[in-house]
């Protein structure tokens, strides 16, 4: 019980390693769900820029509240600009405009300027094909005729979109989460393995094991609070009728045994490292790397097979991929869940085996 | 004296392991990282025929037939029961007979996007013929199609080569390599004062200015910070294969800026925040990956929602500059943004400077 104390007593002397790191990843968690808000599972949408040299052309206003119906469109003055609206990702295509005539800017994935290209040609070429035959009330018949849209029949999930921005969330928090858990485990370790508690330890009455139990108990109680908050922030972001949908509590469930996973990898860490210094270095070098070839930050269908391949040894991608198999509906869902739990287990073998070594020496 | 401290300077650098860590392991781990995550998207296949089934004759006929840069777009299959077929995934798409058109897909997506765009051209292309031939019987009605069937007409060739999508990522990578010059500055400070380091006591009892020892600490660290960068940028460009431009003194001068400005931080920060050393240096590691998060070195969108909805953000943000500044290299010849970029980085550096030497001053008053 006077572990468990000193525990809290040590996160409360050391405000600047956990509110500071708190205040940043909320504000990073905040900043993420608002830059992807926009994601539509109904439709892919396209940003456009354009840069007018000349004159207008005719009809161009026409064509600019047409493609506004499918993303927004940014006029720019200066070349360069146009450019960098396409390397900033502000807009997916880009297009010059001079004498009435459209140049493509050749950036960007080919399908996605196929689509942009296509949009703006249906408009104007439509136009020009029913002025040149004297179509009467040409601009009407376009408008109807632009209006006729091919239907994409999917299998629906019933308030996909919501679960959509809430599988962005967790996959989100994935990083921060296992950040903030390594973070303040490798912190208050740091304190107990110290020589002077160590020391303290050895003259006591307190065996090593009861105080290592008691340290656990105090970063499972930790990763509880982290839980809390993070699924707190999703009812709060997303609705309890998403959050408490069956594929939003097995977006949390899933979540819960990551949590549970990262926690025992961050104290299998804290058993085999001992200064704060390496603990810190190794905790960003596996979060990013973790995050980065697990999809956490780019889409899963970025990666090549062998990245995949490589990342399934990390509970990162089971999380992940869990999240997907949620959304989906599959069945396959359970699988993820269960390869995070043989990852526990495995973790729970290995801590023993520290654990171990380190009660004997004690002893000795 | 100079040649003394900037020698002492850079042996004590080098002791500092956690500072070859955070400015060199670190950024080169970070973007191996983000060449495995990325590799696929920045070197994309070209574009592969998508097996599809049309049940009417006339659109598995302009389907068979479609394009882009060269490459056939669908192969048309015929299944007993498609439907299924694309929900067990041999088949991507199915477009039964009807109209306006219907596309059965198992989930949207850009492929179901842009099937959907040549379907409904198709669609809209005969809507337009029967309009016309009641204006003009005579019209050719294979003309028309011809017309406005093809998705890319209107558009003509720019004649320029295609860049490297994701670039970006990379160069915010180097970016916190340069503004990893932050922690060589925290330290700088950190060595100087009286209170914090049994350095600052010996230099605090030399008979001498204290900001004159900031000069040669500033020029070694400086040294360090590039040689890092260098270091980086060979690994990035010739190891990773990410292009920089052809503009090479430009992209050499942008580094040399940049780390300035991270060092002149790093000072700032080392003089405001009180405590130990390893509090400082959290400040100053939280601050540049939190401004190469809003550069976005994890998110694009994070990118796109600072450019239109705090551009003031993405225009003063140490990482932004930096990034921006070796983008502008790389996609354009122009030099408007390196200019400018470079002009920002350089002002603030001196504004930051400026804090230094003020509080300097202050500093060595209250402790000496």
């Amino acid at each position: 019980m006077n572990t468990f104390k000193t525990y809290f007593r040590i996160v409360k002397a050391k405000p600047w390693s956990f509110a500071l790191p708190i205040l940043i990843f909320a504000t990073m968690i905040g900043l993420f769900m608002a830059a992807t808000k926009d994601v539509d599972t109904d439709a892919v949408r396209i940003n456009y820029a354009y840069m007018l040299k000349d004159e207008k052309p005719e009809g161009f206003d026409d064509l600019v509240a047409y493609l506004e119906e499918g993303g927004h469109v940014y006029p720019v003055e200066e070349e360069a600009d146009l450019r960098m609206a396409v390397f900033d990702n502000v807009a997916d295509f880009a297009f010059i405009v001079e004498d009435g005539k459209f140049t493509a800017i050749p950036q960007g994935p080919p399908e996605i300027r196929f689509a942009a290209m296509h949009r703006v040609q249906q408009f104007a070429g439509y136009r020009a094909l029913y002025d040149k035959y004297d179509i009467t009330d040409a601009e009407e018949k376009v408008d109807t005729l632009l209006e006729r849209e091919t239907t994409i029949e999917t299998p629906t999930i019933e308030g996909k979109q919501g679960l959509v921005l809430l599988r962005q969330y967790y996959n989100f928090t994935a990083y921060v989460t296992l950040m903030a858990v390594f973070n303040i485990m490798i912190v208050v370790s740091t304190v107990f393995n110290k020589q002077e508690f160590l020391q303290r330890v050895m003259i006591s009455r307190t065996p090593y094991d009861a105080i290592q139990r008691g340290v656990l108990g105090g970063h499972l109680v930790m990763v509880a609070l982290v839980f809390l908050m993070i699924f707190g922030g999703s009812v709060l972001l997303h609705g309890a009728d998403v959050v408490f949908g069956e594929a939003g509590l097995k977006m949390t469930l899933s979540f819960a045994i990551y949590l549970l996973c990262i926690s025992l990898m961050g104290f299998f860490l804290t058993r085999v490292v001992r200064s704060m210094q390496v603990g810190t270095m190794i905790t960003n070098v596996v979060a990013l790397g973790m995050s980065f070839i697990s999809g956490a930050f780019v889409p899963s269908e970025w990666l090549s097979d062998a990245v995949i391949k490589a990342s399934k040894v990390f509970p990162m991608y089971w999380f992940l991929h869990g999240n997907e198999l949620a959304l989906e509906g599959s069945g396959d869902y359970w699988k993820s869940i269960l390869v995070i739990g043989l990852m526990c287990v495995v973790l729970l073998f290995l801590i023993f085996i520290a654990d171990f070594r380190k009660t004997r020496m004690a002893a000795a | 004296m100079f040649r003394q401290l900037f020698k002492y300077r850079l042996i004590g650098t080098l002791r500092v392991w956690q500072i070859l860590f955070w400015n060199l392991v670190f950024p080169l781990a970070l973007s191996t990282f983000l060449y495995l995550a990325m590799s696929s998207i920045m070197y994309p296949d070209p574009l592969e025929a998508l097996p599809i089934q049309a049940d009417n004759a006339l659109v598995a006929d302009v389907l068979k037939d479609v394009e882009f840069e060269g490459v056939k777009m669908y192969t048309l299959e015929e299944k007993a029961d498609p439907r299924q077929a694309v929900a067990d995934g041999t088949l991507r798409m199915y477009v039964p007979d009807e109209s306006p058109p219907v596309i059965v897909a198992q989930k949207r997506g850009v492929d179901a996007e842009t099937l959907s765009s040549i379907l409904i051209s198709v669609d809209r292309a005969m809507q337009a013929v029967g309009e016309i031939m009641q204006t003009d019987p005579t019209a050719d009605p294979a003309a028309i199609v011809e017309e406005v069937a093809s998705p890319t007409s209107i558009f003509t060739d720019s004649g320029e080569d295609s860049k490297l999508l994701m670039t970006n990522f990379f160069y915010t990578v180097l970016a916190m390599v340069c503004l990893g010059a932050i922690t060589l500055g925290v330290v700088n400070v950190y060595e100087t004062e009286a209170q914090s380091s049994s350095m600052g006591k010996r230099l605090g009892i030399a008979p001498h200015n204290k900001r004159t020892f900031l000069i040669p600490f500033t020029v070694a660290s400086l040294l360090f910070n590039l040689l890092y960068a260098g270091v980086a940028l060979l690994y990035i460009n010739f190891v990773l294969g990410i292009p920089f431009g052809e503009n090479i003194p430009a992209v050499l001068a942008t580094i040399v800026v940049g780390s300035l400005f991270g060092l002149s931080i790093g000072m700032v920060i080392g003089l405001l925040v009180k405590g130990s050393l390893d509090v400082r240096m959290n400040v100053g590691i939280g601050l540049y990956v939190f401004s190469s998060f809003l550069a976005g070195m994890m998110s694009l969108d994070v990118k796109q929602l600072i450019t239109l909805y705090v551009p003031i953000v993405h225009k003063i943000n140490p990482s932004s500059l930096i990034t921006n500044t070796f983008s502008s290299l790389y996609y354009f010849e122009d030099l408007t943004v390196f200019r400018e970029n470079l002009l920002i980085m350089g002002a603030m550096t001196l504004v930051f400077l400026g804090i230094v030497w003020f509080l300097t001053r202050r500093n060595q008053y209250e402790y000496v």
